[in-house]
């Protein structure tokens, strides 16, 4: 079984990206494109400035030099308002650990963002479950994220990136934190789901078993990305 | 880099010439073709005897075994007799050890070619890998390019033995993922090898 | 490795762990020099109180027999004593401008062995002795507008006769002939004022007084606590490196105790020392004795090392406690669910207030035995509510998060309704102060408004709380239905003593129509004897001479034509009507046989000009050979007595100014646990406002956190605070008196704006922090 990305619209393109904290250059001069539909990876070493990366592409961070067109906008140029507003209603973000709500149940951990843009509680709710079930979790959704297992709450995490419908997934390590079954699971259900859904994932990682799920990747050093033999 | 920092990088930090480093390639299967291309990378460095040649090699990659010297003839005379290598002018009476050879412009490409050309990924090419990396600093050539290419052979082989995992049965899924972990750990080495490379570059100034 | 050794070890550099220790330092003296001026101030009002009522139990008619039954020669060990205190009964003293005088007449031999408290020796006929104030007053004024109603002076009255150093007490002399014919006049062989008159006072002393300091002790505890979060982080460490349990509760306790020590004494002489510039302060318009309210060094010092010891203790069972807490990155402190036995004290101390309450309206229990068990009961009942509220706080908040939870539709909701049900002791203790305070406000707001009085009501409503609280039967009716009738030009009442007639009456009644200032003078009447009774029970009882009747304002065309005229209570300016009363009632002529039948009862004098006119003819009234019951008084002062005294108005000025602090203090105890709660979730709280979440979804949740807890327990607290005073003034009154919410005192309102507005304040102040400390930067490092 082989996958063939069909070829279509560059849905990021960003040109000679620049960004510094301080007086270390997290990046320096990169330029990407990223195509709809496809999983990238973005690896490098720690410190790479890959995380940056994600985070500059996502809105989050806003590059000092270069700029980034998603779907034909300019994000570098957004102001924080729009770029939230973005992040909120068309991106999806997963990360290592740490990122539901400990107090909150599974299913309400899941119905968080569409009660942010405005979805009405019981529809949420009804929303979450349906994914929690997509994602193998309907019995986990009373349980809270204390009481769930490393895999079983990155499932979760997942739930919540997807439940609003995005159209990119940005995943920050997202086996990071998880033993290699564990990792393998949240994979294939995260790029199964991914393919289904005909969303976009960006995915950072150090781990190549994690990468190779992934369409193509590129590796980040220094800085800038690696070219010369792919892209 | 040249050959001599090398070894003096070598020497201080007993990193690629260390006996007890080469051990930990537990297999090691060069191949016949292999072989050649790594003697004819060393005579790439300069000329030399084959008596010379052969303590070269296994200086730094016999392991357990040592090449033998019927080895190094029948490769030497393979190698001539495709114009990568030529005699020196000198004393032809005395036996293949004693007789001096030379690199040619036609060898000079076929190493390139070689190092350039990333081997099909399977897990046990790790002497080969380390074997070219170790040619190419020696020849002064672009290790870390060749390392990017081979982890970029990699990961697609990656892929594709993720892909094939998809819906296999258990014997299929358990013979990828054990290749996965391999080549996993090739990558891992890559990954130091290009780290340590950008320290030495560092640290000698370039 | 030494406690001692480690604890230096850990300050030796660390700044700002000095500044923490320095704070709680700081914080324990102020709360400590609260609790002990508080205190003092409470002992004091007993102590003032306890000293200025020696002569009104020695002239309540129970210490002896009336003057007039003596037998003979008054023996040495003997006096004859008439008069009354300020303190006690406001309405019965010499009225001077707007001050009130006390007035004791003394009547005793020369070798007398009474011991009359700072009149030694009594002073003779004729001469009186004053207190240091009220010689002042008189020194101020001409002798004929004050000085001569007493006559000579003869010294000083000292101290131990005084409530306050302002105290206006005039002690004279009299001879025994004079003193049989004095109304109020009784022979004793002691003088004692006492504190309180029935227990029921005294447990509403002892009620009110737990009820202030309890703030205070709450201010504490939120001192050491907040110097205790901190100090986590660090035994944190120190568990990770290997010290054992034992060694970090080790390390706590000397802390705690060091630091507490250092403060309560600190604390405890900062009281000592300021008590004589407290003691000018005025309760209740009277100062103190800086004896009175200056606490015992002993006492300060007991009370010193019963705060240390306390929150040492607690220090040590919380280091102990927290041993659970897992060392490593996830700090989730695992709360148990709140169980039900929560609400146990809290309903045990109502059921018991109840109770009692129940009990004192269908038996005497203010006597004896019972009276002990029955104090002993009412105050455990408090104790009870008071402890229960704030063990009961957390369940409450529990059950409103889960009520809230299930109906909230905003992200915002749902993570503060989250957060609550899963820590509902810590969200809880966050506003644990300010529900205390809001208690205690409600609790005494309620209690004395059975105090205020409308000021066009009659007299007295004081006097009908102390009626209450005394036990000497019904009040004297609805205040309202005092008479306000129509206006009549600036008039004196002067109560007679019995025995005149009216041809007396017509002597006196020239006689000071001559005096000065004087414009007329009213004798107003009643009809004794079978033609009294008729005419009392038609409202005709009061009799007076038609021609007087213009010094009332009474129109000539409402007199009929008769000499003497039977005039409705209505046209008296300071006679009691009766609900029933009919307005249209008309002055009718007097109907009786006999003139021997009136009996004058007293005068109306009419003067003319300002109040210092009116202080010269009550002076001429005092002075001259009429016998008075009491001191004339105006018709203003009739009406407007003693309003100020009630007795349990005195604590609610200290409670007010103990809930202000407390509010102030729980104010900044809520932004610091927000601020902590959010810094605990700070990396979540951070990934999801970089997953979009908004600043105002931020905002919106630490309010919501807050305000949950906050308000349903504003509101219980109100509610109980009501109940509570409810049930208190109903046992202690035996179910005669109730609160009445239509005279609660605006300025209970302006304290809960006042409260609810710090709220806000500190959840507002916690914004700017909560938004920087959940930047996106926070995420960069992982």
């Amino acid at each position: 079984m082989t996958h063939t990305p069909a070829p279509s619209a560059p849905l990021f393109c960003a040109r000679d990206l620049r960004l510094s904290f301080g007086l270390t250059e997290a990046l320096r001069g990169v330029d990407l494109t990223i195509r709809a539909g496809e999983i990238l990876a973005i690896m490098g070493p720690s410190g790479s400035g890959k995380s940056t990366l994600l985070h500059v592409l996502a809105g989050v961070l806003v590059p000092a030099g270069g700029s980034v067109v998603y779907d034909g906008r300019c994000i570098s140029t957004m102001n924080e308002a729009e770029r939230a507003r973005l992040r909120l209603t068309e991106f999806g973000f997963v990360f290592q650990f740490g990122q539901l709500l400990p107090d909150l149940s599974a299913l309400d951990n899941v119905s968080i963002p569409l009660l942010l843009s405005g979805t009405g509680r019981r529809e949420a709710l009804a929303r979450a479950q349906e994914l929690l079930a997509v994602l193998g979790l309907q019995d986990c959704g009373d349980k809270r994220p204390p009481q769930l297992s490393g895999g079983q709450a990155q499932r979760v995490a997942l739930a919540r990136a997807l439940v609003a419908r995005p159209r990119v997934l940005f995943a920050d390590e997202p086996t990071g934190s998880l033993d290699s079954l564990a990792s393998e699971q949240v994979m294939e259900l995260l790029a199964a789901t991914v393919r289904s859904f005909g969303v976009t994932m960006v995915v950072v990682t150090h781990d190549p078993r994690t990468a190779a799920y992934a369409d193509r990747e590129v590796i980040v050093r220094d800085g800038q990305i690696r070219t010369g033999f792919d892209l | 880099m040249r050959y001599p920092d090398v070894l003096r990088y070598c020497r201080s930090s007993q990193v690629i010439v260390s006996r007890r480093l080469t051990q930990l390639y537990t297999q090691c299967i060069v191949t016949r073709m292999d072989r050649a291309m790594i003697l004819l990378g060393l005579l790439e460095t300069g000329s030399a005897y084959g008596y010379d040649l052969k303590h070269h090699y296994d200086r730094l990659f016999g392991l357990r075994k040592q090449l033998a010297f019927g080895q190094i003839y029948a490769t030497l005379a393979r190698l001539m007799r495709d114009s990568c290598i030529e005699e020196l002018e000198g004393e032809v009476s005395r036996g293949p050890e004693r007789r001096r050879y030379r690199i040619t412009a036609e060898g000079r490409d076929r190493v390139d070619e070689w190092l350039f050309t990333p081997d099909i990924p399977d897990e046990n090419l790790q002497s080969n890998l380390f074997a070219k990396t170790v040619i190419a600093l020696l020849i002064d050539d672009d290790a870390e390019r060749l390392l990017d290419m081979q982890r970029h052979a990699h990961l697609e082989r990656m892929r594709q033995l993720t892909t094939d995992k998809q819906g296999a049965d258990f014997a299929t899924a358990a013979l990828c993922d054990h290749a996965l972990f391999h080549l996993e750990a090739d990558l891992r080495w890559i990954d130091l090898m290009s780290a340590r490379l950008r320290d030495l570059r560092e640290s000698i100034g370039q | 490795m030494k406690t001692l050794t480690l604890a230096r070890l850990l300050l030796a550099h660390d700044r700002a762990a000095l500044l923490r220790l320095l704070g709680i330092v700081c914080g324990v003296a102020v709360g400590t020099a609260l609790f002990l001026t508080l205190w003092g101030f409470s002992q004091g009002i007993t102590a003032r109180t306890e000293r200025a009522t020696w002569p009104d139990y020695a002239t309540d008619g129970t210490a002896g027999i009336h003057a007039s039954e003596l037998v003979g020669e008054l023996p040495p060990d003997q006096i004859i004593i008439s008069g009354n205190s300020a303190v006690l009964y406001p309405s019965l003293v010499d009225h001077f401008l707007d001050k009130r005088i006390g007035v004791v007449r003394i009547a005793a031999t020369e070798d007398s062995t009474v011991a009359v408290p700072g009149a030694n020796p009594v002073p003779r006929p004729g001469e009186y002795l004053a207190s240091p104030a009220a010689a002042a007053l008189i020194a101020e004024y001409p002798p004929e507008l004050l000085g001569n109603r007493y006559g000579q002076s003869a010294g000083v009255l000292g101290d131990e006769a005084l409530g306050s150093p302002g105290s206006l007490l005039i002690v004279r002399g009299a001879t025994v002939e004079e003193m049989r014919l004095q109304s109020d006049a009784f022979v004793v062989s002691s003088l004692a004022g006492k504190a309180f008159s029935t227990s029921a006072f005294r447990i509403a002393a002892i009620v009110g007084s737990i009820a202030i300091l309890l703030p205070v002790l709450l201010l504490i505890s939120i001192i050491t606590r907040l110097g205790a979060a901190q100090r986590q982080e660090t035994f944190a460490t120190l568990r990770l490196m290997g010290a054992t349990p034992a060694q970090i509760a080790r390390l706590a306790v000397l802390e705690t105790g060091i630091t507490s020590l250092l403060g309560a004494v600190a604390g405890g002489a900062l009281a000592w020392a300021l008590s004589p510039l407290f003691a000018q302060i005025q309760i209740d318009n009277e100062r103190f004795f800086a004896a009175d309210i200056q606490p015992s060094v002993p006492f300060a010092l007991g009370i010193a090392l019963l705060i240390t010891v306390a929150t040492t203790l607690v220090a040590w069972v919380r280091a102990l406690r927290s041993q659970n807490t897992g060392l490593g990155a996830s700090r989730e402190i695992v709360e148990k669910k709140p169980g039900l036995w929560r609400l146990a004290p809290l309903l045990l101390g109502m059921v018991t207030l109840a109770g009692g309450g129940w009990l004192s309206s269908h038996y005497d229990l203010f006597s004896g035995l019972s009276e002990i068990l029955f104090s002993i009961l009412f105050v455990a009942g408090f104790v009870a509510i008071l402890v229960g509220l704030v063990l009961a706080g957390p369940l409450l908040t529990w059950w409103a998060s889960r009520f809230a939870a299930r109906f909230s539709r905003s992200a915002a909701g749902v993570i503060a309704f989250a957060r609550i049900k899963q820590h509902p002791q810590a969200a809880f203790r966050a506003v644990g102060g300010l529900v205390v305070a809001v208690f205690v406000v409600s609790f005494f707001f309620a209690a004395i408004t059975i105090a205020r009085v409308d000021t066009d009501d009659g007299a007295g409503a004081a006097e009908a709380t102390d009626a209450s609280l005394s036990g000497t039967g019904d009040a004297t009716g609805n205040a309202s239905e005092r008479a306000a009738a129509r206006p009549a030009p600036p008039l004196l009442h002067a109560s007679l003593s019995g025995g005149y007639t009216v041809a007396d009456m017509d002597a006196v009644q020239t006689q000071l129509e001559a005096a000065e200032g004087v414009t007329g003078v009213v004798v107003v009447s009643y009809l004794e004897g079978p033609a009294g009774e008729e005419a009392a029970s038609s409202e005709g009882a009061a009799v007076i001479r038609a021609t007087d009747a213009a010094v009332l304002g009474i129109p000539q065309a409402e007199v009929p034509d008769a000499p003497w005229i039977a005039v409705p209570p209505r046209y008296l300016p300071s006679a009691y009507v009766p609900s029933d009363a009919d307005p249209a009632h008309p002055i009718q002529a007097a109907q009786f046989a006999d003139i021997e039948e009136l009996r004058p009862s007293y005068l109306l004098v009419a003067y003319g000009g300002d109040e210092l006119m009116c202080e010269r003819v009550r002076t001429t009234l005092l002075t001259s050979s009429l016998r008075l019951v009491m001191a004339p008084l105006t018709t203003a002062e009739m009406r407007d007595d003693g309003s100020a005294n009630a007795f349990i108005q005195e604590y609610a000025y200290l409670a007010n100014l103990g809930v202000l602090i407390a509010t102030a203090v729980s104010g900044i105890s809520m932004a610091v646990s927000t601020i902590s709660s959010i810094l605990d979730r700070r990396r979540t709280l951070a990934l999801m406002r970089l997953t979009g979440m908004p600043h105002t979804a931020l905002r919106r949740m630490i309010a919501a956190e807050t305000l949950l807890p906050l308000f349903v327990v504003f509101l219980l607290s109100t509610a109980l605070g009501f109940i509570v005073a409810q049930l208190l003034l109903s046992g202690l009154t035996e179910g005669r008196r109730f609160v009445d919410f239509s005279l609660l005192d605006p300025m209970y309102f302006v304290v809960l704006a006042i409260s609810l507005l710090l709220a806000t304040a500190a959840i507002v102040a916690t914004f700017p922090t909560a938004h920087r400390s959940t930047a996106l930067t926070a995420t960069r490092f992982e």
